[in-house]
């Protein structure tokens, strides 16, 4: 399964403890919260300027650290 | 060139920002949220790691080891 998009430097990821998502981080400074079961894009969050190489889902709450 | 402090902690189903963690001096490479204890670890290419109490988000610890850039970290899960 492939998960495509523009930018293809993809600098981190994170699996979501309890459901079949992913965070993917990248380098144009968004980060894309998919559905890796549909291989859909649920999520897209554009706030960062730079490149975002770390991303991480909290355990139980609907947080992430980025 | 300063980095101006980042938009750092969200909340995915509000889709809102929640908090920013102020301290590190350059990019941040590695991010963690950790359970036990509640804490976020982030690494930094200003050389060090720092900790916050992940509820919180005060600003717990700086570890300095006078590294260069930290890129990576790993984690130990005691199951």
């Amino acid at each position: 399964m492939k998960f495509e998009t523009k930018s293809n430097r993809v600098k981190g990821l994170s699996f979501h403890p309890k459901q079949p998502w992913i965070l993917a981080s990248l380098h144009n400074g968004v980060i894309q919260l998919w559905d890796y079961r549909i291989g859909t894009l649920i999520d897209k969050f554009d706030e960062h300027d730079d490149p975002v190489h770390g991303v991480h889902f909290h355990h139980s709450q609907p947080l992430f650290v980025s | 060139m300063p980095i101006k402090p980042l938009k750092q902690v969200w909340d995915y189903q509000t889709k809102s920002y929640v908090q920013t963690l102020k301290g590190h001096t350059q990019y941040v490479y590695v991010v963690c949220f950790d359970p036990e204890p509640s804490i976020i670890i982030t690494g930094s290419e200003d050389g060090t790691m720092r900790i916050w109490h992940s509820t919180t988000y005060r600003h717990e610890n700086t570890l300095n080891y006078v590294l260069q850039r930290v890129w990576a970290q790993v984690r130990c899960i005691d199951l």
